[in-house]
């Protein structure tokens, strides 16, 4: 069976030319070197039919940048994605468009994401009007479906935007992405910016959409505790890079690279009393310019030679992928 | 002797939806090394609680009633000439955002010379040697350096811990944290951690952590206040208040916070949201939202009532899970360790509701 989407190798790099005052300098004689920031390098994983799979990494790491390149709002700099086994690239545009609805997002900051001067009808009617899902007439009836799938009152549809709590504004988000009938769905930090109580409301609409839509989803999140709690198999990304990935309760259990150990380590606890923070020292490096070899050795306990000098391959195992010279008895 | 005390600390904001009472009715003190985890959700007053303790409640907000003695002197009788004098010295503030804290068209050592100088008749030198001391002890390396740095020049952690550094550059007995860490990444937060941790243990300093996660006042915190609604509807030492919650909505939010239970299950979720501070309910806050909503909720509001173990409750009828009691609930209240004598949970009117 083909996986719903399938990474190769993508890679994103952004490149930031010279100005004019640079470009004159440069004619000048003087020396000018253009900027390029490797934000994912060489990312391949797989997502399967119906799976949830969560994406976690401090910020900086690439998370949001792979995101928006999966969601098709950025094109990769190198690299294939595959959604359901057909590359965007080599589409024809009515194709992709087609493809592109299967496929939607919901961002981290609701009020950023929906226009103020429309109301909640236009807002989650506009999508499925345009790609002819509805008909002007039955769309009120369609966004009433829509409002009551994620829990909102149907009367709410004439609303504008701020008449809405933040965890209600989600919820026009997610009827939003729902109203033109995807099947996968790129949450990017969907639930950051709530309260906890109204995160655990919007974490459980997330769930029993799942199971009554079918959705597949890749949750990009910072927060472990709700990938932990979502996801079937986690992803860890730092410095543009995929280091481990495993099923969740492998990954939670039995962490193999030094820095998944590291990050949960350091999740705060909820119960066992005091706890003594043993944190990873220093900070996530620059994109402008990582570090040669491994791009976590700059902060690993468990350094050696051959991690600064060469980067290491991403080692398969059944279901657990690791990218450490160190696993498995190896050398640094 | 108690570096902090807070009485009935009443916080109200007069705008023209009607008043907003943000904070109305706080209490709680504080001891000297001793960490509070004030914990609530945006809206609940846990911020304009620590605004009001020094005095940066601006208009329409005012304090309208309650005391705030820090080390025996009213706070809320201040003048604003005394007010500056404790505020950075005796009290000092880190802010969610460093940037607020930081003025970004000056240096760090101008900034943090300027902190001792306005307080403490020192020299230059010896205030930069302070400077570069409470640096390296918040964790920052090449400390001399970083002091001719601006602060765009550093990273968000790295700005935190500048403010951190300010804010401990005197001294102070008391250092109130407002959400310092929700916008950094976990390492970084639990660097921030467990230096803070090192150095409340170290230097005897009280420490308010007002904050929404929990999970981040487990580790750290004495004890712990739940704020709902301009009101600490549960307090007591920390492990205690999350290994056994009494009010629901602690039981609520405890539920809530994912990857604890099992993967996947449905959340314990609160039903609702926070309600409307200009338009309480009659009663109870939350009972709106309540699972356990019964007799008195709906017509009077709750009064604190001591539990055990210095363990206090805003609710009528307290998740039952006391140690050796059957149920807390209808048993006549205890002596409230804190605070003014508290009246017997008010009788129900009987018959009063159809």
């Amino acid at each position: 069976m083909t996986p719903m989407l399938e990474l190769r190798e993508v890679s994103r790099r952004f490149e930031r030319k010279p100005d004019v005052i640079e470009r004159f300098a440069g004619v000048l004689g003087a020396k000018v070197s253009s900027q390029t920031v490797h934000a994912v390098d060489r990312v391949s994983f797989e997502v399967r039919r119906g799976e949830v799979v969560g994406l976690v990494g401090e910020s900086g790491c690439g998370k949001s940048t792979l995101g928006r390149m999966i969601a098709g709002l950025l094109p990769p700099s190198a690299g294939e994605i595959r959604f359901q086994g057909q590359s965007s690239t080599n589409l024809d545009a009515a194709a992709r468009r087609r493809q592109r609805l299967r496929l939607q997002m919901i961002f981290q900051d609701p009020m950023s994401s929906l226009n103020p001067r429309m109301k909640v009808q236009e807002i989650i009617g506009e999508a499925a009007l345009y790609h002819r899902l509805t008909t002007p007439a039955e769309m009120p009836g369609y966004v009433a479906r829509l409002l009551d799938q994620v829990s909102l009152d149907p009367a709410y549809a004439s609303r504008y935007p701020h008449q809405f709590s933040g965890g209600q504004r989600q919820r026009i988000c997610i009827a939003r992405a729902l109203a033109v009938q995807p099947e996968f769905l790129v949450c990017d930090e969907s639930v950051a910016a709530l309260d906890v109580s109204i995160q655990a409301q919007v974490i459980n609409l997330f769930q029993q959409l799942r199971r009554d839509l079918q959705l597949t989803y890749l949750f990009i999140s910072h927060d472990l505790g709700v990938v932990q709690h979502l996801a079937d198999r986690v992803v860890v990304m730092y410095l543009g890079r995929v280091v481990e990935s495993a099923p969740t309760q492998t990954l939670f259990a039995q962490p193999q690279h030094p820095y998944t150990q590291a990050l949960l380590d350091q999740v705060p606890r909820l119960h066992g009393g005091r706890q003594a923070f043993r944190p990873i020292q220093g900070e996530i490096a620059s994109a402008l310019n990582p570090p040669p070899g491994c791009h976590f050795h700059t902060r690993c306990p468990k350094a050696g030679p051959r991690c600064r000098r060469e980067a290491p391959e991403p080692v398969t195992e059944g279901l657990h992928t690791v990218a450490c010279h160190l696993h498995r008895g190896g050398v640094a | 002797m108690n570096v902090l005390e807070v009485s009935q600390l009443q916080t109200h904001f007069f705008t023209r939806q009607g008043v907003v009472k943000a904070v109305d009715g706080v209490d709680f003190s504080l001891a000297e090394g001793q960490v509070l985890g004030l914990v609530g959700e945006s809206g609940s007053g846990k911020s304009v609680t620590g605004f009001s303790i020094l005095g940066l409640v601006d208009p329409p907000g005012r304090v309208v009633g309650g005391q705030i003695r820090f080390r025996g002197q009213d706070l809320a009788g201040c003048t604003p000439a005394q007010m500056r004098a404790i505020r950075g010295d005796r009290i000092a503030m880190v802010f969610q955002d460093p940037l607020m804290t930081l003025n970004p068209v000056l240096r760090i050592d101008t900034q943090m010379i300027e902190a001792i100088q306005s307080h403490h008749r020192v020299s230059r030198r010896a205030a930069l040697d302070r400077a570069c001391d409470v640096l390296t002890r918040v964790g920052i390396s090449s400390a001399r350096e970083r002091l001719n740095a601006y602060p765009h020049q550093f990273s968000g952690g790295m700005r935190q811990r500048v403010a951190i550094a300010i804010a401990l550059i005197n001294e102070p007995d008391l250092i109130i944290a407002d959400e310092p860490t929700t916008a950094l990444d976990v390492t970084i937060q639990s660097q921030i951690l467990s230096e803070v941790q090192a150095l409340t243990r170290d230097s005897g300093t009280a420490l308010i952590w007002i904050t929404h996660d929990l999970a981040v006042v487990a580790g750290m915190a004495d004890r712990i206040a739940v704020m709902y609604a301009g009101r600490i509807v549960e307090t007591g030492p920390t492990d205690e208040v999350l290994a056994r919650p009494s009010h629901p909505y602690t039981v609520g939010l405890l539920g809530s916070i994912p990857g604890q239970g099992r993967r996947g299950a449905t959340l314990a979720q609160i039903p609702g949201m926070a309600p409307n501070m200009a338009r309480l309910p009659a009663g109870c806050a939350f009972a709106p939202r309540c699972g356990r909503v019964g007799q008195g909720c709906e017509t009077a509001a709750p009064e604190a009532r001591a539990l055990w173990a210095g363990r206090t409750v805003r609710c009528h009828h307290p998740v039952a899970s006391g140690p050796g009691h059957g149920s807390v609930d209808g048993g006549a209240p205890m002596q409230p360790s804190v605070g003014t004598p508290v009246p017997p949970a008010p009788v129900a009117q009987e018959g009063g509701r159809p």
